[in-house]
This record gives structure tokens, sequence and C-alpha cells, in this order.
């Protein structure tokens, strides 16, 4: 009887969803109102109101508010922690009266059914979220000062912590991210730090050569020098010929301030920091000093580390506003890399470009594949990649002065209209009677057309250069002139493409190196591949794990990840792959083909090889395994939490565990009886019934990752059934199940991804953009672009509410 | 000499601000603790993970102490500068939280319900901090929380929603303490005698420097900023910059008390106190990350115990010189292995072990691993003996630096299974004689662990009557936040 009336509870609400605007929806609704007053209220009222309803709210939570039907499903975040607690045993809890088997699987029914519910035109669920102060955490604020000042920069070195932990897994969510005593404290030694790397005045010993160098060209460039100029650690530095101190600390520091500030206008700030400038100069202290006073005060300051999104006095409270153009810019960059806009998000967002509909007129850069001549491959690495990798700092120096080249095959003919360029820092002038060419053949052979050739030293930098009419071809190069080893730092060519501007800045941020923080900040800490340095596995049981080992399993994952967004490829990758990077101890230890020498590269996968996916990598089985065994149900447990979302709750407080045998080699002989007599305890079969036969399937891999068809001399079982009934068999039999809920797996990285975007928690009003969101993707082949491009244009990353209006400034 | 006219000049001398009603407070307008020629009381807290393995810790009488428990014995020495307290529990609730992040929001806390929300931590006061409140108000750091923290563990809060990070890099802490100052121990008979004749510890003649001056000038550009910007959020955010706000200002704080208590410490330097100092010899290199220095802990107990020696030795000198006298040290970690220190059975991860040593009933327990977990706390309780050992070595003028302590020796959990009943505690050192000590004081039906807080509290001079869910919490009883036969 029951069970009917449940039944007839969830046709009832998919009707109301699917087909509500239909004749009969008033009856629907009519009827779930009756369901929800004649069998819902009453076991709330019986079981759950004494401590959570009108009279006492016990954890905030009252029952009663909810009248009828309407206000019922809008609270599916209550019903979200109320199945949980309902299921694990702990509602109601023991020293009140229990509720009946039946009492509990139709409040159960009821509550899952409702937590499906969304109703999207419902104004509630249009709603971006509340608005964030977001202070730079300690992986933005490294990248930042990187891209900011042009030097490498880690202020773990001043102790300042790394804000990654339970509940904050990327560390960036707005609402942890406080300022506490101790950390202004770090936040001014950091600065002092960086300052000292800037001037070369800090212990060249404690640092490595490279960063001296970037630290040098940098400040020849802050203070407008001639490149190798300023090669003593030291602030003897003047202001240019027939400027005077306070003229040319202002022209220095407006443009960087304005950068600091990531595009906000602050006139009164440049006054202030100004005036230290004065101050400085008044107590004697020298230009160079006194610049560095006001740099000082800039690293310490709310804005810069703060992102700020100010409220908008021509908007009410709690209006829902578009994101302005530089608001727009900061969210795309410390989304997609971790750091601030470039200049050329900056200058986009200046021209209010960033927010305009329609295709774009902007030219954009041609994100192509490197091709080079031959000799272009040097004695200092495969040095062509680095014209193209976005970095001023790493350049192509040829290993002879013969001719030899550097190009893009842009992978179609497309229509050129600028070519953009910056030369070797220091030695910009080797770059005179160098070429640029357009070809439509690779080997430059036929149809070569001459884009610009370079007359003059360039400037310092990147040079732009517009053409007098498009050049539309597939390959284009830089032929250095004759004896001048490349010397070339970057190299770029852009013309008009489809799309908008947002969406074609989104496509030239993922392709761009700093894009690399996705698979750094987001997906190792999405997979927990951070554990695997702790990983329990120990030496004594497994003498193969060891550190270089355990680093190849890391570096796998790792280019895994990199290879899905470089290459654009289907996050259902993840679950399944005929690929994967190994270098010779990997290769070894997975008994994959032979490969040598210590370098990760690309392998191709068959079937036989047992790999492929997350679910064969050995960092992820590793980091899942006791120190002597594999567990079944941290596997499991890392399967439902990490790859479907759906964390079980911990165990029960003081549960009696498996005890270990004395005598490894009993080490499994029963291990699996052990834990069948273990999971049938009442208080722990729910949740080990989901988690070991996921765990059991992958019994194959030992604790580290290794393919057994044993254990010790017994034979593995690794066959199992799942509470929805799926009976499996072994890895492959795994896989397929996962694939077979995909949808589950998108939703889950889609709102791993979109909680990352935003820094913040979702919430319920987020499961419409969600929704929106792996729908797109579902259409698109799952492709990692579209994840990324549906989020940058989701509701809550386009929007935001306007604060309330400040009140009067309140003096204590 | 005026006093207020002495404060005017220091202000003028250093550019400062006057309009900032907080910066008289930068100002003490006393020297405790020295007035009656006496050192002052500290308060430490030396805390380990994994609680502890009860049988072989609880005395088995109340009363005098008489043989310790294997546990304990390493403490035997010090037998009755001693206070063992049993059957003390937190009720606090929780939510969103994992088991061993309840038992470490309501650890020092005490707090009645502890939450995570949104990635943050919402906890109480915690009793460290609220001891600072008062205690801190005469020393260059009003606290200072060293130690393997952070994570799943989080022990200090300023506030409800501030928790403290704690330093676990032994330089950096070093550096804290004591750049731009000499370490040097305070001769309190004579700051007594100084008192008496009526001198202040703040002198017109203070040499300004003049960087000091600018560097003023920038906190001041910065709180202007933050002051501009406070009007363009919403109150939510608005209160998160308060946060920034106090702590620009909390920066202030010291550079003002550097510069106030120079002829003080000319005068320590010229003819300091009896004890002498012993600085830490090997300190990780500048720029060292934290990783670097405690990833080897978890795989080697004898670097473990290097580490806990030194973060001890830490606390015994920033005690000994007064640069604080509220300190946590948090030691220990769940994820370590115990090689060596372990020598039964074969697992070695502490984190195993705990769980597998402790089940509802000690007696389902594997007997193997808890023998493991006694052996591991043992070990704890050695290294925490050696800090005891040399606290009651430190002559202070009269009396020892351990006479004029109160050290609380506990863990942030009662046992290995994130129990949360019958924590193991320890109180050492005399708290400058207000502590009962030598005795084991026995709470049969149990205690909240909060009472002990506010014990600890009114004996550190800080006037409270109720502490976290001393009154609220299902072992509240009829104690009302006391803990009779404590003093």
């Amino acid at each position: 009887m029951n069970s009917c009336r449940i039944a007839g509870i969830v046709i009832g609400i998919c009707f109301m969803l699917f087909v509500s605007r239909s004749a009969s929806a008033a009856e629907e609704i009519a009827f779930q109102e009756q369901i929800f007053q004649e069998q819902i209220v009453p076991i709330l009222h019986l079981r759950c109101a004494n401590c959570h309803g009108a009279e006492t709210q016990e954890a905030d939570v009252d029952f009663s508010i909810l009248s009828d039907t309407p206000s019922a499903l809008r609270q599916r975040k209550l019903w979200r922690k109320a199945i949980a607690r309902i299921e694990a045993g702990e509602m109601p809890p023991a020293s009140e009266p229990p509720i009946t088997p039946d009492e509990k699987s139709n409040l159960l029914s009821w509550m899952k059914q409702t937590v499906e519910v969304v109703d999207c035109n419902d104004p509630a669920n249009r709603d971006p979220g509340p608005n964030l102060l977001r202070r730079l955490s300690l992986v933005e604020y490294n990248r930042t000062i990187r891209d900011l000042l042009g030097f490498e920069y880690d202020a773990a070195a001043v102790g300042m912590p790394e804000e990654i932990g339970a509940g904050n897994p990327f560390g960036n969510l707005a609402a942890a991210l406080d300022i506490s005593p101790v950390l202004m404290e770090k936040y001014f030694s950091a600065a002092d730090q960086i300052l000292d790397r800037l001037f070369g005045t800090e212990l060249s010993s404690s640092v490595d050569d490279r960063i001296q160098e970037q630290a040098r060209v940098s400040r020849e460039q802050l203070f407008g020098l001639n490149p190798g100029t300023w090669r003593n650690p030291d602030y003897e530095v003047a202001p240019p010929i027939g400027v005077t101190h306070r003229d040319a600390a202002r022209a220095l520091i407006v443009p960087f301030l304005r950068r600091a500030y990531r595009g906000q206008d602050r006139a009164d700030d440049s006054d202030r920091v100004l005036a230290l400038f004065d101050q400085a100069q008044s107590q004697g202290k020298s230009y160079g000093d006194s610049v560095r006073w006001m740099l000082k005060a800039i690293l310490v300051s709310p804005p810069f580390l703060y992102r700020v999104e100010p409220s908008r006095s021509d908007s009410l409270p709690d209006d829902i506003v578009p994101l302005g153009d530089h608001e727009l810019a900061v969210r795309l960059s410390y989304f997609l890399w971790s750091s601030m806009p470039d200049d050329e998000l900056f200058d986009l967002a200046d021209r209010q470009r960033l927010t305009a509909t329609g295709p774009s007129s902007e030219p954009i850069k041609f994100v192509g594949r490197a091709i080079a001549g031959p000799g272009a491959e040097s004695h200092q690495g495969n040095n062509s990649e680095k014209v193209f990798d976005g970095d001023l700092l790493t350049a192509l120096d040829g290993p002879n002065a013969a001719s030899y080249w550097v190009g893009l095959d842009l992978g179609q003919a497309l229509p050129i209209q600028e070519v953009r360029f910056a030369g070797r820092v220091g030695f910009e002038q080797r770059m005179l009677k160098g070429v640029f060419q357009a070809s439509d053949s690779a080997d430059f052979f036929t149809n070569v057309v001459d884009l610009w050739t370079v007359t003059e030293q360039p400037t310092r930098g990147w040079v732009t250069r517009s053409l007098e009419s498009a050049v539309t071809a597939r390959y284009v190069r830089y032929l250095p002139p004759a004896d001048a080893y490349g010397n070339i730092a970057e190299f770029e060519v852009r013309g008009i493409a489809a799309g908008t501007v947002l969406e074609q800045q989104v496509r030239r941020m993922l392709a761009d190196p700093r894009a690399k923080s996705l698979s750094e900040t987001f997906a190792l800490h999405w997979l927990q591949i951070q554990n695997l340095l702790t990983a329990r596995p120990s030496t004594e049981f497994f003498p193969e794990f060891n550190a270089q080992l355990r680093q190849a399993m890391f570096d796998e994952t790792a280019l895994f990840c990199e290879t899905l967004r470089r290459e654009d490829r289907s996050v259902l990758e993840f679950l399944d792959a005929d690929y994967t990077f190994v270098n010779e101890d990997l290769a070894r230890f997975y008994g994959l083909p032979e490969v040598t020498g210590k370098e990760m590269r690309r392998v191709s996968l068959l079937p036989e090889h047992h790999r492929g996916g997350l679910l064969g990598m050995a960092s992820v089985l590793s980091l899942t395994s006791h120190t002597s065994r594999t567990s079944p149900t941290l596997r499991g447990k890392w399967i439902l939490e990490v790859l479907l979302g759906a964390p079980p709750p911990p165990p029960p407080a003081n549960v009696s565990q498996i005890k270990e045998e004395a005598d490894r080699q009993k080490e499994i002989q029963s291990f699996r009886e052990k834990l069948t007599q273990h999971a049938e305890n009442a208080a722990c079969a729910a949740c080990h019934r989901k988690m070991d036969p996921l765990g059991f399937a992958l019994d194959n891999f030992d604790a580290v990752g290794r393919w057994r068809e044993k254990s010790g001399d017994r034979p593995l079982d690794v066959s199992g059934e799942l509470p929805t009934g799926e009976k499996l068999n072994g890895a492959r039999d795994l896989k397929n199940v996962l694939l077979a809920r995909k949808s589950e797996f998108v939703n889950n990285l889609t709102e791993r991804m979109l909680a990352y975007a935003l820094g913040r928690e979702l919430d319920v009003y987020d499961e419409c953009p969600v929704r929106q969101i792996t729908a797109t993707l579902r259409q698109d082949e799952f492709r990692y672009s579209t994840l990324v491009m549906e989020i940058v244009k989701s509701f809550p990353f386009q929007f935001r509410k306007n604060a309330e209006h400040a009140l009067p400034e309140m003096e204590p | 000499m005026n006093r207020s006219r002495t404060r005017r000049h220091v202000l003028q001398g250093s550019g400062a601000l006057l309009a900032l009603p907080f910066f008289e407070s930068l100002f003490p307008t006393r020297v405790s603790g020295a007035v009656d020629g006496r050192p002052p009381v500290r308060f430490g807290i030396f805390t380990v993970t994994g609680g502890t393995v009860i049988e072989s810790w609880k005395p088995v009488a109340a009363g005098p102490l008489a043989i310790l428990p294997s546990i304990l014995r390493p403490l035997d020495f010090a037998k009755q500068d001693l206070t063992v307290i049993s059957g003390l529990c937190h009720g606090g609730r929780s939510d969103n939280v994992n088991a061993h992040e309840h038992c470490s929001l309501t650890h020092l806390t005490g707090a009645a319900f502890v939450k995570k929300e949104g990635g943050k931590l919402y906890a109480d006061i915690s009793v460290d901090q609220a001891a600072a409140q008062t205690l801190g108000r005469d020393t260059l750091l009003p606290s200072l929380e060293i130690g393997l923290n952070g994570g799943e563990k989080n022990y200090s809060f300023r506030s409800r929603d501030a928790v403290v990070p704690y330093e676990g890099n032994p330089r950096l802490i070093f550096d804290r303490m004591f750049r731009g100052r000499t370490p040097v121990v305070p001769n309190w008979t004579r700051r007594a005698s100084a008192a008496a004749h009526g001198e202040q510890g703040i002198s017109a003649a203070t040499p300004v420097r003049v960087s000091d001056s600018l560097d003023r000038s920038v906190l001041d550009l910065v709180l202007a900023q933050a002051k501009d910007l406070r009007r363009s959020l919403g109150r939510h955010d608005r209160h998160k910059l308060e946060t920034y706000l106090t702590s620009v200002r909390a920066v202030e704080t010291r550079l003002a008390f550097l510069e106030s208590r120079q002829q003080e410490a000319l005068s320590d330097l010229a003819s300091p106190g009896p004890s002498k100092l012993s600085l830490p010899k090997e300190l990780p290199k500048q720029g060292t990350p934290l990783w670097e220095i405690t990833r080897p802990l978890d795989q080697d107990p004898s670097c473990h115990a290097e580490y806990i020696r030194l973060m001890a030795d830490m606390m015994v000198l920033a005690f000994q010189t007064d640069t604080t006298r509220v300190m946590t040290v948090a030691v220990g970690s769940d994820e370590s292995l115990f090689p060596g220190v372990v020598t039964v059975g074969y697992e070695r991860h502490c984190h195993t072990l705990e769980h597998q040593g402790n089940s509802f009933r000690p007696e389902d327990a594997d007997p193997i691993s808890r023998e493991a977990c006694r052996q591991i706390h043992a070990w704890y309780t050695q290294l925490f003996a050696e800090t005891v050992r040399k606290m009651k070595d430190l002559d202070e003028g009269g009396s020892s630096l351990l006479d004029n302590t109160v050290l609380l020796f506990t863990s942030y959990m009662a046992d290995g299974g994130h129990g949360r009943e019958d924590y193991p505690v320890v109180l050492a050192g005399k708290a400058g004689g207000a502590l009962r000590s030598g005795h084991h004081l026995a709470f049969e039906s149990k205690a909240p662990m909060a009472n002990l807080y506010v014990e600890l509290l009114n004996l550190l001079g800080v006037p409270t009557k109720s502490f976290g869910d001393s009154h609220t919490s299902q072992f509240a009883g009829q104690f009302d936040g006391r803990l009779p036969g404590l003093v």
C-alpha cells in the first residue's frame, strides 16, 4: 500500500516536471499537495518536529515552515542533508522514539525524488550567489607576482600556508580565505623578499641564476633602462635625463598600480603612494629606494591582496548585474590561469570589447603546432617550442649560425592580418634583416610570401605589425638572418576568426601555457593525486615503490590531465583511454612494451594491458591502499567520492576495525571474508555495499597498482554486485559500469569545476546552470574546451549580486 | 616623569597616527608580574595526536600520586609538580566535519557546536587565545602557536570564525620572536625595583629609527585604502575586511612595542636574569619550504623526535625571554610511521594503529595495535618530560620557570578512535604557586573539559565563570563550570 502511494508521488513529480504546462497540470499540483500533506507532513510532525519544529530548531532546522509542496521543493539542500543523516541511522537519534521502517522508506523515497526536482523558471533559481571578496590564495599570489613583476617567487619561503585542505580542495574558497595577524606579517615579509629579489639585494646564493636574471631584466624594464645596464644589486638608479624624480616616479607607478590593482581606476591611490615616495625622498632616500617603498605599500595593500567586485551605485542592493569588462577579465584569468589578466585582456577590457556580443572584429592569435627547419633543435633542449610558450624569458638560441627557421602549422589556411613577435631580451638587434614568411607548404617551397622583414632594431617586448592586406596561408615561419643564432623569444600571427571576443579569448587562454594551472591547481587536487606523496604502501612490503617510481606515477596522471586540456579531448577519457604516459621504470612496472629513458612519453594501450583512464593508473591505485595490502573500501570510496561525487558518510565513531594478521603470509587469505563479515554489521552495511564491490573489481591491481592474477597463492575473487543490481567482475566491467553512469561523472566534474571557477561552494540555485552546462557538453562529445567555455558563459560566472550601498563610515 | 607626556613624545617622534584610537592600547600602562619582584605566570599547551591508551595512562587511584602508569612514567622525577586529571570530556556537536576535525575544533575551544561552511571553520574562542587577551598585553607576541597544525587539525580560534594558523618552520618561529631584538633573559628583580621607583618602561629618549617611520606610513596608507574599500562592499565583505584591518593593526602594535621597550631591553642586557640562554644551534636555512622540514618526520621517528625537541625548546626560550606568556605547541601527526618506536606487530602507520587499537570497548580492539599505540604515547611523554626537566632547571631568581608556568599536556582526541570522553590531561608546573600539585583528580562520573579551561583562565587572572560548553554540556552536571579540588 505504502509503496504504491510513493510510486504515485514519483510519477506525479516527474509529470509535473515535464508536462507542467499541460491542461492537467493544476490537477497534478493538487495531487502532489495531497500526497505531501497526507503522507509526508504527518511523518515529519511525528518523528522530527520535536527537535526541528516551531518550538525548537536544533541545528537551525525547522520543518514547520514547510507549509506546501512549492515551499518543500525549494529545500533541496535540507533534503540532501536529511537523506544522508537518515540513511546513516543518525536521525532520529537513539535518544528519541525510533522511526518505523515503513515511515523511513516512504520519507526517503519522497526526499530523493524531491531533490531531483528543479524548476529553472523559478526566480529563486536565478541567483548568481553572494557577492564575494576574494583574497588571493597562495597559488594565486605566487602566480600573480610572477606575471606582475616578471620573475618567479614562492611565498612558501616565508611560511605562507597553502590553503588547500579538507573542505577547500583547491584552496580558493572565498569564505575560507581570511587574513590573520600572522598572515599579515607574512605578507610584509614576502613583500620585502620580493623587492630584495627585484633589486638584486637578496642573498644570491639562495636563488637560482635563472631567477636572478629574470629579476634583473624586470628591474631594467620597470625603470626604463637599457638592457644590461643594471647589473649591480643596489638602488643606484637615476630617472631618465631631464625628468624630475617626482615625475619619473609618477610615470613609473601609475601604470604599475593599474596592473597590480587589476584594472581598477583608483585615482586616490596613486596620490597616496606618491606621498610615500615624497616622504622617503625627504628622508634622503635614493630614487630607487623611494620607489621601493611605493612598491612595498602596493604589495601589502587590500586592492592587491583581494579581488574586489565593488558595489555599483547605479543599481539597487541585491540587484543581479552583469559583470563589467574588468571584472570579467579578472574572473577569467583567475579561473584559467590562477593569475592576473595579461595586457591583451586589459586592453580588450579597457575598450569594453570583452562583454561585446556578436562576431569579433578583433584580430586573435591563431593557435598552431610548432614546426622547425633542420638545425633548430639545439644543445639547450627543444628550443623551437620556446618561441610559442608565451614566455618572454625563454628564447630560441640556435646551436649554430647556419640558416634554419622556426614556425607554425595553423592546421588550415587562415587569413593572417598581424605578425607579433618579441626578440630575445638583450639581443633584439640580432633580429635585424630576419624575415617572417607564409606558405602553403610545410617545407616553404611553394607560394612563399614575405609577411614582414625586420628593418630596424625591435624594441624590447612584444612588437606588433599589421599587414596591408590579409594573407591567407596555413604555414608561417621566422627565418633569422645569417649568423644570428635565432634569438627570438616569441612569435605569433593573428587575424579575424569566428566567435565572440569572449569565446576567442577563452580559446586563446586555454591554449596558453599558463592554463596549466587547470591541471595543477584544479584537476590534480580534484583527483587527490597530491596524496600520492604520502601514500601508505611502504617500501618494506613494496621495495619497488620508491621515490622515483612515485614521481613517475604522479607525472603520468599530470601529463594525462594536461593532454586532455592541450588536445581538447573528451573528459570521458578520465574513465577510459587507449593511451597513457610512462618512462622506462613505469613501463616495466606496468608490464608494457619496453621504452628507454627517464622521460615520460605517450604510449598506446591495448585491452590486454589492463590500463587506460584513471583506474588503470598506479597513482590512484596506490593512494587508496594500506601499508601492506589493497583496500577495496578505500578504492570504492575514492570512486564514489572523486568520480561520482557521492561520498559515503564517514564511519560511525569507534566502529570495530578489521584486525590485521600478525603473520604477513596470510595477508589476503581471508580478507574478503573478514570484510564481508564486517560489512554485514547493520551500521556498516549500507555504505560498504556501495563501496566494496567497486573496490574488489580493482583487486587485480595490487597495493601499488601492479597487475596480478592471484594474491599470494590464492586466486583472486574480483566479482561483486552493486546495490543497484549491476553485477561486475573485474576492472573492465567496472569501467563499463562507470561509462554507463557517465552522466553522474560529468555532472560531478562540472560541479567541481564550476565551484573552482566561482571560488565558492555550489548551492541549490546552481543546479540549473550545471544542468545547462552538462546538456551542452553531451551534445559536443564531452570536449574539455566545451566544459570550460560553458562554465564561462554560465549565469553565475557572468552575473553577480550588487552589494547594498555603503553606510556612512563610522569611526570608532 | 609624567606618563602622558612621555607618550606624546613617542608619538611625535615616530610620526604616528594620533587619530587612531586603538593606538592608545599600544602602550602598556603597567609592567605586570614584576611589581612584587616575581616573574609572571606563563601558560603553555603541549598537545599530541591520537589521544592516549587510557588503561596505561590513568593512575589507579585518586589522591596523591604514587606509582605512575607506564605512559606517564617518564614524568616520575617531577611527580610533585604534576596534577593528573581524569574523566574530562567534550560534549560539543558538529556539522559538516569529519571525526578528526570535530575533535580538533572542540579541543581547545570546548565549543558546544562546531561546523564547516564554505570551507570555513566555526568553533569558539580557544583557551589559549582567551588567556592571551589578558596575558598577552605585556609581551611582544600576545601568544605563539607552533608545530604541526592545519588541514584536519585546527586548535586555536581568536573568535568564533577566526582560526589561528600555526607556524611549523623553526627558522620562521625564531625570526618572529627575535627579528629586530636581541634574545635576553629579563631581570625580574631589577624590573620590580625599577617599577617601585616610578621608572617607566617607556622612555622619551627612545630613539626612533627613520625606516620605522616609513613603515608606519605604509601601514597608514593601507589602512586608509581598506577604509575606502570598505565603502564599496556588502555587509558580509565589510566584516571580512575588518579582519584585514585588525591584522594590520596587530603589525602596528608589534612595531610600537619594539620601539617602546628598547630602553627596558637595554637594561636587561646590561644586567640579565640569572638563567642562561641556550639558543637553538641548527635552524633550517632561510627560505626552506615547510614540507621539506616536515616530510622526513613522517618516515623517521628520530627526525620526528628532534623536531619535537626543537619546538619545545622554542617554547622554553619564548617563556624564558618573556617574548610571550601564552604558547601552544602542536605535536605529532596521525600520518606518521613509527618504526623503532613500535616494536610489536608489523604495522607502523600511526593512523591505522589508532583505529585498530580502539573500538567501542578496549577489549574488542586488536591487542597488538593497542600495545603499539601505548608505545607511541610513552614516546611522546618522554619528549614532554625532557621539556619539563629543562623548565625545572631554569632559575628565575628563587623559583624555577616550571614553578611559574602551568603546562597542559593533552591530546586533541581522547583515544585513537576519535573518542571525546575521558581525555588524557596532565598539568605540569605550579602556576606561580596557585596550583595544588602532586595528585590525581578523578572525575569518575565525568565533567566537561571546558571546566578545566574556566579554572585555568581564573588561575591566570582572567575572570570568567563559564567557557565553551561548561554549563551546557551533557557532562555539565552540578559542577557550575568548576573542577572542585584543583586549586
